[in-house]
């Protein structure tokens, strides 16, 4: 039998992921209150935005601090849609996606084109981020700084538009369990392969037949269109946009701090970023918020922290101090082909 | 081999390809061919352009003037990967081994440039790790290795691309004498599989019982090109190169 294709992990592990699947499943059950739905949506949307943030960043090592700007394209794209031709924002979603795809494989192309990495990436996607964001800002199609209210439609599945949490809940969840899903499936394909090829050596990976500006286009599109998706299902969420929120570098920083956090490269890292960030958030919001200002610093200190102990990230960082505790040295599992 | 003889198809010809740096010359009106199947060595004092012509070769860098002709084609255009399809691999001489990965996933990077199934790549990679003599640390992290062991993965990723021509540089480089020995015996085998090696050395024990010809630069200029015997009575590459030190033996 291909050893490739075999399931990789044990029974053991296999049923620990069902069980984990259900019990997210089952939540909305068993919670109803609505401040702590809010809470595991934000959690989720977080994770799954740091999970397409991780396809260009962790595996591909290509750092884009713009995530925000094709984030509230997908936003605006979907929300304009349905505001002034009545397209149900579960097209204008897909359509949202495609235009991010667009101008993110433009910018991808600019970059990678002229062999620009690095830290000069870093810089060409901040500026990008800030341009999308002064457009949005000074053009009145897009509200201008006010930003767009979307109408109210009560309760209905065709306008996105739900009065209770838990749809939100399960359409965030989903999300977030198929881009997981994906990066499973991507790192064991080819593609997955040059994504890394290139994330560890470029130079080697183009002299070894990889066609690193191709696989970089690639990757970037993939994680623009799923920011893309991610803005359409905030803009439905909150049924209200506006630049300072959808377009802030806060927001993409948010973003790739719970892909870094987690783990980079890691499947599952996003998700346990997210979570440990946002809990966290919410744990110092409450019980500081007392004191104005207090428990964003809190927080501060808490992501350093995090990248002082656990420079690779919680999930690795975890699994090494777990395989420490049971003594398991010597076979060292690399950072990659952890799940 | 008696069919083709009509047709004599050059394997790989340069002709006066030059680059420059600023305003430092690296590489000047460098013309040279080389045949199918050989083993050609290219030796030089530190600085004299050899990286560089490799670079050149393989598209690493673009030319300033002159052409590389692989197959009858022209190359000197087109990127790395492109050029590494049309079967010409290279290893670094600072080696660029994937870190974070081990052999196994190091190899198979290479071996997609023949095949596009995973499972093919996976089974080729073996048999080129088992081939460089690296079957027991197949799943070792690249960054644990020690210096001749990563200079075999750079080897064997670059073989995993099934290419005809090998730039190796300075494989040699850094190895205690018994390794290098070892390494010498490797590239014959490779080269006896029919792989065309072209291979830039400081060892001068080890290039020349190795090489069929030798390519001497100094300077960026190509000053010799011969048999081994023949560019070790070269007085101008004694002069330039090999010193009064170096007694040929």
């Amino acid at each position: 039998m291909n050893k490739l294709n075999r399931w990789p992990f044990s029974r053991k592990t296999n049923l620990f992921y069902v069980m984990l699947i259900l019990f997210l499943l089952l939540i909305p059950f068993f919670v109803r209150n609505p401040y702590i739905l809010h809470v595991l949506i934000m959690l989720f949307f977080y994770a799954y935005l740091g999970g397409a943030w991780n396809i260009l960043g962790g595996y591909t090592g290509q750092s884009s601090f713009c995530s925000a700007a094709f984030f509230g394209v997908g936003a605006y794209t979907s929300t304009l849609l349905y505001i002034h031709w009545g397209l149900s924002p579960w097209i204008g979603m897909w359509l949202g996606g495609v235009v991010a795809v667009v101008i993110g494989t433009f910018i991808g192309f600019l970059s990678f084109r002229y062999g620009i990495r690095g830290i000069y990436f870093v810089l060409i996607t901040l500026c990008f981020g800030e341009i999308v964001y002064l457009i949005v800002l000074n053009w009145n199609i897009f509200g201008g700084a006010s930003g767009i209210l979307i109408p109210l439609r009560g309760n209905s599945f065709s306008h996105f538009q739900f009065t209770s949490k838990v749809p939100y809940y399960y359409i965030i969840l989903s999300l977030m369990l198929l881009t997981a899903f994906f990066t499973y499936k991507l790192e064991r394909s080819r593609f997955g392969d040059f994504f890394i090829a290139i994330r560890e050596d470029e130079d080697a990976a183009e002299v070894l037949g990889i066609n690193t500006t191709h696989y970089k286009l690639i990757s970037m599109a993939i994680s623009c269109f799923c920011m893309a998706l991610g803005g359409t299902f905030y803009a439905q969420y909150m049924l209200y946009i506006q630049q300072d929120i959808t377009l802030s570098g806060t927001l993409s920083i948010e973003i790739t701090f719970c892909a870094i956090a987690g783990g980079l490269g890691t499947i599952w890292g996003p998700l346990i970023g997210s979570s440990v960030l946002t809990i966290f958030s919410e744990i110092s919001r409450v019980t500081l918020g007392r004191y104005r200002g207090m428990h964003l610093m809190v927080y501060g200190v808490f992501v350093v922290l995090i990248m002082l102990y656990m420079p690779q990230g919680l999930l690795p960082g975890l699994k090494g101090a777990y395989k420490k505790l049971r003594g398991e040295r010597g076979k060292q599992r690399d950072v990659v082909s952890g799940m | 081999m008696e069919k083709g003889a009509s047709r004599e198809m050059s394997f790989l010809v340069c002709e006066n390809i030059t680059k420059s740096f600023g305003g430092l010359t690296a590489v000047s009106k460098v013309s040279f061919q080389i045949e199918r199947g050989g083993i050609v060595g290219l030796i030089g004092p530190n600085g004299a352009g050899k990286t560089t012509l490799f670079s050149l070769i393989n598209g690493f860098y673009s030319l300033d003037q002159g052409s590389v002709l692989f197959l009858d084609e022209p190359i000197h255009q087109l990127k790395p990967n492109k050029i590494c399809k049309k079967g010409i691999g290279r290893t670094f001489q600072i080696t660029k081994p994937f870190s974070n990965l081990t052999i196994l996933q190091n190899v198979r990077m290479g071996a997609y440039n023949a095949t596009h199934k995973m499972a093919i790549a996976e089974e080729n990679a073996l048999e080129v790790i088992h081939f460089v003599d690296l079957g027991e640390k197949k799943d070792q992290l690249a960054k644990n290795l020690t210096i001749e062991d990563r200079k075999r993965l750079e080897l064997a990723r670059a073989l995993a691309t099934k290419p005809k021509l090998l730039l190796l540089d300075e494989v040699m480089a850094g190895l205690n004498p018994t390794e290098i020995e070892v390494v010498a015996l490797l590239i014959r085998e490779i080269n006896k599989k029919g792989v065309t090696i072209f291979l830039i050395e400081h060892v001068m024990k080890a290039i020349m019982p190795l090489s069929d010809k030798i390519i001497v630069l100094h300077h960026g200029e190509k000053i010799a090109e011969g048999t081994p015997l023949e560019i070790s009575k070269n007085p101008k590459v004694i002069e330039a190169y090999l010193g009064e030190e170096y007694q040929f033996a």
